[in-house]
């Protein structure tokens, strides 16, 4: 049980960094939109999703109507849908612990244990519920560092936020280690980018994850056929 | 109270999203298709999720992106040499946060 404590908290230090960074920028954001502590704390809390909760503060300030915030969730929130899907079998063995593991998987936390699948068994499931605690700590110790220094800081925190870009690109460089996974990946952020293009902010993830789910069937479908 | 409503709304859709593959698949053995998806896709969203991250980067206008491009240069070529994942993020990090606040101001 040590063991694993320390595992996963070594395997989850990268969302810690992040995490804290992005969180202190979101307890900010939320305190400059005149929302209270307790609702920044109880958005990381219920909701924890990085980019949906700054979503949200802009919600609660422009607000137009409840059919909006839903459509707005689901348009932000989509590619969660393809998250659980390679952990099924290990959440599975997770008792009641799974549902809190299954509400905890953020892109982060995903990445996280994509990348580190060492543990099998039991052991598996206790490191894969440790990094999902680990890291929602995090984020709601970032939220409270953020809105507590409010107004206080001695610097400015102006660019801390690409701590979540840097997570991901580093998340990235370690998939991308063989060939088929290189150009996998390449043609992830290429596809990306030329959605971003026609597509604008606002719709183009929808759009590249249709677009990344058809590239991986089609590719699924030759490689049956020869 | 009506913030209260939007909080349970956005709460209950992302949840509802995490939980869609277990709902559909529950104890069932995966289909050969799901697996492969669930092996392929990774890759393609985390870069999608680059690109995410960097959505907001006006490419046409100054700073042209430079302060990222620098940043990301040096994550790549630090991760290649030391393969510290916390070093190259805290060091570009720093880098890009000095950048914003001080060259490209």
């Amino acid at each position: 049980m040590k063991n694993l404590i320390k595992a996963s908290f070594t395997a989850s230090l990268p969302v810690l960094m992040g995490y804290t960074a992005v969180g202190i920028a979101f307890g900010l954001t939320a305190m400059d939109n005149n929302l209270t502590p307790l609702t920044a704390l109880a958005m990381s809390g219920f909701i924890y999703a990085g980019s949906m909760q700054f979503v949200t503060v802009d919600i609660f300030t422009h607000f137009s109507g409840y059919f909006n915030v839903f459509l707005l969730t689901l348009l932000v929130n989509f590619r969660h849908i393809f998250y659980g899907l390679p952990l099924i079998t290990d959440y599975n063995k997770a008792g009641k612990k799974k549902w809190y593991m299954i509400f905890a998987l953020t892109d982060e936390t995903y990445a996280i244990l994509q990348h580190n699948r060492k543990h099998t068994g039991r052991d598996r499931v206790m490191f894969c519920f440790l990094v999902s605690l680990f890291d929602q700590g995090y984020w709601i110790l970032g939220t409270l560092i953020g809105v507590l220094l409010k107004g206080v800081l001695p610097f400015s925190t102006a660019g801390i936020d690409f701590a979540m870009t840097a997570l991901f690109i580093v998340l990235f460089l370690e998939l991308i280690s063989d060939n088929t996974h290189f150009n996998f990946g390449m043609g992830g952020i290429l596809l990306s980018w030329i959605c971003l293009l026609i597509f604008g902010t606002q719709y183009f993830v929808v759009a590249a994850l249709i677009l990344i789910v058809v590239i991986v069937s089609v590719d699924w479908k030759k490689d049956r056929q020869s | 109270m009506r913030n209260i409503i939007i909080l349970i709304i956005i709460s209950a859709v992302t949840f509802g999203l995490r939980s869609l593959p277990f709902l559909l698949f529950g104890d069932r053995p995966l289909p050969a298709y799901v697996i492969r998806l669930s092996n392929r896709i990774p890759v393609l969203v985390l870069g999608l999720l680059v690109v995410y991250s960097l959505k907001s980067t006006e490419l046409l206008v100054w700073p042209y992106g430079l302060p990222e491009a620098i940043a990301i240069t040096v994550l790549v070529i630090l991760h290649k040499l030391r393969r510290n994942a916390l070093l190259s993020i805290t060091v570009s990090t720093v880098t890009y946060a000095i950048l914003i606040q001080s060259v490209f101001r």
